[in-house]
């Protein structure tokens, strides 16, 4: 299976060393994923177009059109980092927007502050709300059962396909997913305990 | 919908219940890259079937590409990254 690089990240380099570094691993999108990453930045997107074209009607369908240009890249396409890539189509849609309208000197004057992908450092909040985050998985995964534990970690850092992890462990894929599903079913039954908390 | 019951946990309704089960399965299925064309036709059905759907299944899949989660696996595997640098388990 080839899988192409897509360059449309302009100058940001292939694995990204910055705080972002996970995020700069690259991934290749499956349709399911591109619905997931726009359903999870559609609202940021939205509010960011709004203040480019001032209108709350025009930044949704503008929203709308990016989703579906992400989709046109198809799904075997590795997307480097899908946030700023998502940024980058929908300030480009919304310059044309501009330009096409050129209805005020006003709208222009966006096209400046449309170049410049909003500053990714996380808040404090965030960043205690990530450690939180991490050391509720990390007490998650240590409390997995063995054979879990060890598919999960396999296939998620030691990047393992479903098929190798079977052979490896002696079991079916299908008892390989089995594994998986109960890793990530107590990943997410463990974050209960901040979630309701907040 | 959740309801909650005499001291007032939170208790998940049967269908919240089925619907994670069902999204937790997706998740894992569509991770594999072998995935076949007839699961994906079943999952964009299934997807489909109402905005809870979606959103169980958004939810589950922002769990399962979390940095934070990827870091804890690296973590669980080398116990001297447990303390790198946070910063990078920060951002998404």
């Amino acid at each position: 299976m080839t899988t192409q690089i897509l360059n449309l990240v302009g100058a940001e380099p292939a694995v990204s060393h910055d705080a972002g570094g996970f995020v700069g691993v690259p991934i290749a999108l499956t349709y399911a994923q591109i619905a997931s990453l726009f359903h999870q930045y559609r609202e940021e997107l939205t509010r960011r177009l709004i203040g480019m074209v001032k209108s709350r009607e025009t930044a949704a369908d503008l929203v709308q059109d990016t989703y579906v240009r992400l989709l046109r890249l198809g799904d075997r396409h590795v997307v480097e980092q899908p946030r700023a890539l998502l940024h980058r189509i929908a300030a480009n849609l919304a310059i044309d927007h501009i330009r096409k309208e050129k209805h005020s000197v006003q709208a222009l004057d966006c096209l400046d502050t449309a170049m410049a992908v909003p500053c990714q450092a996380p808040s404090p909040e965030r960043e205690l709300f990530s450690k939180q985050r991490f050391r509720i998985f990390l007490q998650a995964i240590e409390h997995l059962p063995f054979r879990t534990r060890e598919a999960f970690l396999l296939c998620r850092v030691h990047g393992y396909s479903y098929k190798e992890i079977a052979t490896r462990m002696n079991i079916s894929e299908s008892g390989v997913e089995k594994l998986l599903m109960r890793a990530l079913d107590r990943s997410c039954e463990a974050l209960k305990a901040i979630d309701n908390a907040e | 919908m959740q309801c909650t019951d005499k001291s007032g946990e939170m208790i998940p309704s049967e269908r919240q219940v089925r619907l994670r089960y069902e999204a937790v399965a997706w998740v894992i299925r569509l991770h594999n890259d072998q995935v076949s064309q007839k699961d994906r036709r079943a999952f964009d059905d299934w997807h489909a079937q109402s905005p809870e759907h979606a959103l169980m299944y958004g939810k589950l899949l922002s769990i399962w590409n979390s940095s934070e989660l990827w870091a804890a696996a690296a973590a669980a595997v080398e116990p001297e990254v447990h303390s790198f640098n946070m910063k990078t388990a920060s951002s998404r």
